[in-house]
């Protein structure tokens, strides 16, 4: 209905012969531009997401113990976060299934992850990859998030986890206050599902067969 | 003309409740990460270390980094919290040598999640910050506590356009920080 009401608007502006007409069908126009985008900031911001299986989860992760989160290098190609903020975000969306969680503050190999999540007497070592961490911009229109996600147990020093979470969020307003965090959350917020022990143990049966 | 005097007179107040109270309705919001109950910061001195500017999307935002320190400073000095802050941002071997080196009880570790500052925008977008700040023991480079501090914030009328920024809002999540955990 609106963009009926903003094709009729151009045309009658088309069609009007005055300067002065044609500047009221231009004012005219430019309130229902300033209207549109005001409604598609309203309406939800991720048209189009693509999301990834949980992958292979051996062994849930115990509600209440004690994370480290770490950002593993390399970095993916015109990345433009903080490998430390992105840690520092992870941690706090574990929450409240861990215990507590604990963060590196830059980009950490396994065992410089490994020896720290030890050091801070954490229970598991939790691992990201980037492999895509794209905002919108001249290469393209929309936020793409690609990583992987692999959860290792100290004590044992056994990989339980491993995952690949995938999205991507097409923008709908002109101003948006979107990140390229906000695009993956839902995903992770998908993905603890699987990764936190809960009582629903079926459906992670299910998931661990499709994922082998 | 009186009712040019009144509207005068009306501009003025908008203008100096504008300039006198910048910072317009704010939201605070601590989350733990992790918290030692035997752990009593009460009457401690920390070594503050600089965060790197925050970066997102292609930007840099400038100054970022040292804003927060500010802030971080002014709201322990107004605690009476003895604190020595960092002159740069560095890595963590070299601030906890610096740490060591200052002498002080604990190192405080303030790391940029979040500085979101538009500009004044249709959808009325409020600013928002958010630090991870984490008490660390300098000599073993372990972390006793680590918190998220966000906070949100707009601009009172007058500020409405651009004169306001995350620093703004963080200063009373700093307070509010300072008064939950090291009091």
């Amino acid at each position: 209905m609106m963009l009926q009401s903003a094709a009729r608007e151009v045309r009658k502006f088309l069609l009007c012969r005055s300067n002065a007409d044609k500047a009221v069908y231009f004012s005219n126009i430019l309130i229902l531009v300033f209207i549109l985008n005001l409604l598609c900031g309203c309406t939800p911001q991720r048209t189009a997401t693509e999301t990834s299986a949980p992958g292979h989860i051996s062994q849930a992760m115990h509600n209440g113990r004690s994370i480290w989160v770490s950002v593993e290098p390399p970095l993916p190609e015109a990345f433009s976060d903080s490998p430390g903020a992105v840690a520092a975000q992870f941690s706090k969306w574990m929450l409240p299934q861990a215990g507590e969680v604990l963060s590196g503050s830059g980009l950490a190999t396994a065992a410089q992850s490994l020896t720290a999540a030890r050091q801070n007497g954490s229970d598991y070592l939790l691992m990201i990859t980037l492999h895509k961490w794209k905002s919108p911009g001249l290469s393209g229109i929309a936020h793409e998030a690609s990583l992987s996600v692999m959860v290792m147990d100290v004590s044992t020093e056994q990989i339980i986890i491993q995952s690949d979470l995938n999205a991507t969020c097409y923008l709908m307003a002109v101003v948006s206050g979107m990140s390229t965090r906000d695009c993956i959350y839902p995903e992770v917020e998908k993905w603890k599902r699987y990764a936190f022990e809960s009582e629903n143990t079926s459906i992670k049966k299910r998931i661990n067969t499709e994922g082998n | 003309m009186k009712s040019i005097h009144w509207a005068l007179l009306l501009i003025f107040v908008v203008c100096l409740q504008g300039c006198a109270v910048r910072t317009g309705p704010t939201k605070v919001k601590i989350t733990a990460l992790k918290s030692d109950a035997g752990l009593s910061l009460r009457g401690k001195s920390f070594f503050v270390t600089m965060p790197a500017d925050y970066s997102a999307g292609g930007s840099i935002e400038k100054d970022s980094g040292l804003q927060t320190q500010q802030v971080l400073q002014k709201a322990l000095q107004k605690n009476m919290v003895e604190a020595t802050y960092a002159d740069a941002p560095r890595d963590m071997s070299e601030a906890l040598a610096q740490s060591a080196a200052s002498g002080r009880d604990y190192m405080l570790d303030a790391r940029i999640v979040e500085w979101r500052d538009p500009p004044a925008s249709f959808q009325l977008e409020s600013d928002k910050g958010e630090v991870l700040l984490a008490v660390l023991d300098a000599k073993t480079g372990n972390i006793l506590e680590q918190d998220s501090v966000q906070c949100t914030g707009v601009a009172t009328t007058v500020n409405f356009v651009g004169f306001y920024s995350p620093k703004d809002c963080l200063g009373n999540a700093f307070g509010q920080w300072i008064n939950e955990r090291l009091k």
